[in-house]
């Protein structure tokens, strides 16, 4: 019942597209076969697949980047008040630096590089990563912790069987406000400074007035990260919590 | 004694130990507790409620410092201990809880030990499952999977009906016996206390003072075959198979 939903409302959409194409003319808004015979031109040419391509593999590396240090420095800062006080007026400043000036400081730091690119998203989305982790090192329980010192645990097993299982929920809320923060960044350093990927190919359609093209290549990289959020990200958070469910 | 069999023996002798407050002060919680436990002999600590029982058993766990006295487990050193709370692993099932706090335990000996508790159909049900009876078997089967050179064991049948505490408590003393597990059990009832221990240790109000060292004279095996005690647990039997 609910994709009968979705479904008429997408199509709704697309119905109100036309529409809107029909009043503003195809230059302002083109309608949705013409974007669709765009989209495959692109795909045809290739030039679709390997911009979206080099646009995942800058996602894929700035998200894991960005977690897995967020994850690191807020299991640090939440597990040790003494480095959280040091370290917590940082992460507040890197938190409301605006993404255009950490862009902008590393292309002009390190160079018109796919190593810059990288970071700077990194760098966007990493104090939000850092905050969602601390808040679960926060709230890891202090009860199993005896446990695993009156059993002598190793260190490796704490990791893997007590803190992970707790960080886990916290984890996969960070990744996915992570996704849709990192793939959105991307395109901005896409744009100043790559000469391929999504947003680059989103600059030129701009500077062209090509709103066609400008679509062909958006719409597409909605559906992929779409797709990734849908089956990749949700199916893993419903697996980190798999254990709340388990019925009697 | 001999003094090689001093080694074995749970040796506690603590003149203070004090825990912060929240206020930032320090609050004296134990004073003047000495006692020792021979191999295999079950001691029962009783005292008033808030009194630091429970303090106690975290001290000879290393869980808190002592800050005047000293505690030796032990040969061997391996700890058992049966918290208040289950505080299983909510995200692994039965079994893995156990292998996790004993991973050198052999099959066959856990085997025996989910046997002896009624765990047996329970192996991979996860703790949100399992009834607070079940729980606290898990706890228990836990701190037995390591081979303890002594099994500390805080209030193990706390909120469990009458039927359900009388058939715990048979399980336990199965397994302590059977092992000859030097144990600690903290306990507010008396009762419960002359029915599982070899000697009942009574604390004092805070800060906690050992004053008095009661031995059971009467042998376990009878107090169990007691015949009001076999009409206790055949009523329990009935009122648990209900």
């Amino acid at each position: 019942m609910n994709y009968v939903v979705r479904i008429a409302s997408l199509l709704l959409l697309l119905i109100l597209w036309q529409i809107g194409s029909n009043h503003f003319g195809p230059r302002l808004l083109p309608p949705p076969m013409s974007v669709l015979a765009a989209v495959e031109e692109q795909a045809r040419s290739g030039a679709l697949f390997v911009n979206l391509g080099a646009t995942l593999a800058r996602v894929a590396a700035s998200f894991a980047l960005a977690i897995s240090f967020g994850a690191v420095i807020g299991v640090l800062m939440g597990r040790h008040p003494a480095l959280d006080r040091i370290a917590d007026s940082w992460v507040v400043i890197l938190l409301n630096l605006p993404a255009l000036v950490i862009i902008v400081l590393a292309y002009v730091w390190i160079g018109l590089n796919e190593v810059a690119a990288i970071s700077a998203v990194a760098l966007n989305k990493l104090p939000n990563a850092i905050v969602t982790v601390r808040e679960g090192a926060r709230a890891l329980d202090r009860q199993l912790d005896e446990v695993a010192q009156v059993f002598r645990m190793s260190p490796s097993v704490r990791a893997r069987h007590l803190i992970l299982p707790q960080l886990a929920p916290y984890l996969a809320a960070a990744a996915r406000s992570g996704l849709s923060l990192v793939w959105k960044i991307v395109l901005v350093v896409e744009l100043m400074g790559r000469s391929n990927g999504v947003g680059f190919e989103i600059g030129v359609a701009f500077q062209l007035f090509d709103i066609r093209l400008l679509l062909a290549y958006a719409i597409p990289f909605v559906i992929v990260m779409l797709a990734i959020e849908t089956f990749l990200v949700q199916p893993f958070e419903r697996h980190v919590a798999r254990w709340r469910f388990r019925p009697a | 004694m001999s003094r090689a069999g001093d080694s074995d023996r749970l040796e506690v002798a603590l003149e203070c130990l004090s825990l912060p407050q929240t206020s930032g002060a320090a609050r004296q919680i134990l004073a003047d507790v000495g006692f020792s436990l021979a191999p295999g002999e079950v001691g029962a600590l009783i005292g008033p409620s808030g009194c630091g029982k429970t303090t106690l058993l975290r001290a000879i766990a290393g869980l808190v410092g002592v800050t005047q006295g000293r505690v030796r487990l032990p040969s061997g050193g391996r700890l058992g201990f049966v918290f208040q709370e289950p505080r299983l692993l909510p995200w692994r099932d039965v079994e893995t809880n156990v292998r996790l706090a004993a991973p050198d335990a052999n099959d066959g000996d856990l085997d025996a030990i989910f046997t002896a508790l009624g765990l047996s159909d329970h192996r991979r049900d996860f703790p949100a499952s399992l009834s607070l009876g079940l729980a606290r078997r898990v706890a228990i089967a836990r701190a037995f999977a390591i081979r303890p050179d002594i099994l500390l064991l805080d209030e193990p049948f706390v909120s469990l009906d009458t039927a359900l505490t009388l058939r715990l408590r048979q399980e336990l003393m199965g397994l302590i016996e059977a092992r000859s597990v030097t144990s600690l059990i903290v306990t507010h009832s008396v009762d419960e206390a002359i029915a599982l221990a070899d000697r009942v240790l009574i604390l004092s109000s805070r800060p906690a003072r050992l004053i008095a060292d009661v031995p059971i004279p009467t042998p376990r095996r009878e107090r169990d075959g007691s015949r009001i005690a076999r009409v206790e647990v055949e009523i329990a039997g009935h009122l648990s198979a209900d």
